[in-house]
């Protein structure tokens, strides 16, 4: 039932301008993919374009290379969740669940099976799919979308956002479920999100987007250590980008450094690249704490330290790590 | 000042105006149909108790008054709210432009004195209207048709004068229906129509009911389509009235009939509400 995706060249146009730019990738069947960017980079406008709410201007989709670039939106088998959900207020969550199921005709006691299934699954009590939408907490409804979404079995799961609206709490625990869901109902998936840290835990791959361009896809531990630029590099999180001739390596081009891969304290000693600076900056976070440097030479180092001993703004230390653990970043990139 | 006086003395303007507008001359009315019928050529005989009128009321010719109003009031708020939520619907496709074009030109006729509406129709529409005189020049008929004085005239008269409000009500309700609840329903499978039914309609549910309560308390008290678009077998609660107090000058049995109407319109403003309530009851 789960199937491959592929995107070929696919262009969006609203008012002459490309929200969608010649984006192209395959993901296999049961993989997750996220497609990280800031708000405005088309990456929900991707995500309809899948879904067939968009019709696109130029390109191509493949679901296990059969062309759906013109199947309507009802007939393409995908499930999506929206990032408002879009519950239909004046149903029940059970009728929700059950909407598609009923749509395709399917017999009551058949239908009630899946739905009762599938809350299951999703951790939805009984008690809970007989309430209406606007009766149930941020976090149920999402359930209540995400088993809509899954119950007729759709060869594919779109997720817009699916996490933004809801408390930290309840994201963390509800990004963890839909990941184990994913692999418990073995369903390619592909999420739309700003958050590189759900981006970072969840996927078998991210896609980076700006300005709706596809920047790069890759493994979740490449594309944060060995990015191909520089937009990629800092929008994975805290970074250090740095010319790389500072470290007297000769490309020109920027290095990249993790703050966390940064050295401090006694196992300075062991790194073969060590620099000394003064501390401008210290900003404690529970379980680390961020400490901005400045070298001599007045470049900056951000440095994520587990335990770090009590830094006062102002005094000098060393830092340290293996020059091979510096990438390179291979592109010009414009902006840093 | 004292905090908790405050809304009271807020309300004093409206409240005062409705009492003085509204309560008052209701009162009036209803001590006036408890009066005698007139003799001769008073309006009626003051200090005297009397149920006489209502009971006169009751009579074939008032009964025939009596569901020739009801019915018109129904036919009227069905054929507008079909139609109306037809426009809403069709407008709603349109681009912003054309929206704004569509409403001007239905809410056009709401500008000017619905008198003055009925008047047109009926320069439109009678024997030497308009569509006659076309008709004859074009030799397309001998005799003019008859086109006005008759129910169904009435019927497009009051429609004409109910359907620009009902347009506008029903298109703000589509509007906030989401567009991704929408979506939503044809990605899990639904056909167009099946969105429209299973989901759109139901969630207009409520606005219809509001706007066909508005729609049969306007149309109950329908008075100008049937007094110049319809023949005197249309004639309704209101046209009674006039014709009892400005044409006969039988006041006691015009307010008998007003105090009638208001509670007709009471009654069928409570109704929907009295069914919702059954309704969820049952459940």
């Amino acid at each position: 039932m789960t199937k491959k995706i592929k995107l070929e060249n696919l262009t969006y146009c609203f008012r002459e301008k490309k929200a969608v730019d010649n984006i192209s990738l395959s993901l296999h069947s049961k993989k997750f993919l996220t497609i990280l960017g800031p708000s405005g980079c088309g990456k929900t406008t991707v995500l309809k374009l899948i879904g067939g709410y968009l019709t696109p201007t130029k390109g191509s989709i493949f679901i296990d290379d059969i062309d759906i670039t013109s199947t309507s939106a009802s007939s393409r088998q995908i499930g999506m969740v929206f990032q408002n959900y879009a519950l239909f207020p004046h149903l029940s969550a059970r009728k929700n669940i059950s909407f598609p199921l009923e749509i395709r005709k399917l017999p009551k006691n058949e239908s009630d099976k899946k739905v009762d299934a599938i809350s299951e699954i999703i951790g939805l009590t009984q008690k809970e799919i007989e309430r209406k939408p606007s009766e149930l907490s941020g976090g149920q409804q999402q359930r209540v979308a995400l088993a809509r979404a899954l119950v007729f079995e759709p060869h594919l799961l779109l997720l817009d956002e699916p996490l933004a609206n809801l408390d930290k709490t309840v994201k963390t625990t509800l990004s963890n479920e839909i990941r184990r869901l994913q692999r418990d109902i073995n369903i390619t998936t592909i999420m739309v999100t700003h958050d590189h840290e759900e981006a970072l835990s969840n996927s078998d791959l991210i896609g980076v987007m700006d300005q709706g361009k596809l920047l790069e896809v890759n493994d979740p531990k490449i594309i944060y250590d060995n990015p191909n630029s520089v937009f990629v590099a800092n929008y994975l999180g805290e970074t250090n980008i740095i010319p790389a001739n500072f470290f007297n390596i000769s490309k020109n081009g920027m290095a990249h450094i993790r703050p966390e891969k940064i050295k401090i304290g006694n196992q300075v000693n062991e790194c073969n690249w060590k620099k000394t600076g003064i501390i401008t900056g210290f900003t404690f976070m529970g379980a680390d704490s961020m400490i901005n440097l400045k070298t001599n030479e007045g470049v900056q180092f951000k440095i994520l330290s587990r335990d770090p001993p009590s830094f006062i703004v102002g005094s000098s230390i060393t830092i340290g790590f293996d020059i091979e653990s510096i990438w390179l970043i291979p592109d010009n990139h414009k902006d840093l | 000042m004292n905090k908790k006086l405050l809304p009271y003395i807020l309300i004093i303007p409206a409240l005062s105006l409705i009492i003085l507008t509204i309560i008052t001359p209701l009162f009036l009315m209803i001590r006036i149909s408890l009066l005698k019928p007139p003799e001769g050529i008073s309006f009626y005989i003051p200090d005297t108790f009397s149920f006489q009128n209502y009971l006169s009321i009751f009579d074939a010719y008032g009964i025939s008054i009596l569901i020739n109003t009801i019915i018109f009031a129904v036919e009227v708020t069905v054929f507008s709210i079909l139609f109306g939520f037809g426009f809403a619907i069709l407008i709603q496709e349109l681009s912003n432009l054309w929206r704004i074009i569509c409403f001007t030109v239905l809410l056009l006729p709401k500008f000017i004195s619905p008198l003055i509406v009925i008047f047109g129709l009926q320069r439109l529409l009678g024997n030497h209207g308009i569509i006659n005189e076309l008709l004859i020049k074009m030799h397309l008929i001998i005799e003019p048709l008859d086109l006005i004085r008759n129910h169904i005239a009435a019927l497009i008269g009051e429609i004409y004068l109910t359907i620009p409000f009902v347009t506008l009500f029903l298109f703000s309700q589509l509007n906030s229906v989401d567009k991704e609840i929408h979506n939503a329903a044809l990605g899990l499978g639904a056909s167009n129509y099946q969105v429209f039914r299973k989901i759109t309609l139901p969630m207009c549910y409520p606005g219809l009911i509001i706007i066909w309560q508005l729609s049969i308390a306007w149309n109950l008290g329908s008075f100008l389509g049937p007094l110049f678009l319809g023949n005197p077998s249309n004639a309704t609660i209101s046209c009674e009235v006039y014709h009892q107090a400005f044409e006969i000058g039988n006041w006691p049995l015009a307010a008998a009939w007003s105090v009638l109407m208001t509670a007709i319109i009471m009654a069928f403003l409570w109704l929907p509400k009295l069914a919702i309530s059954l309704m969820f009851k049952e459940n």
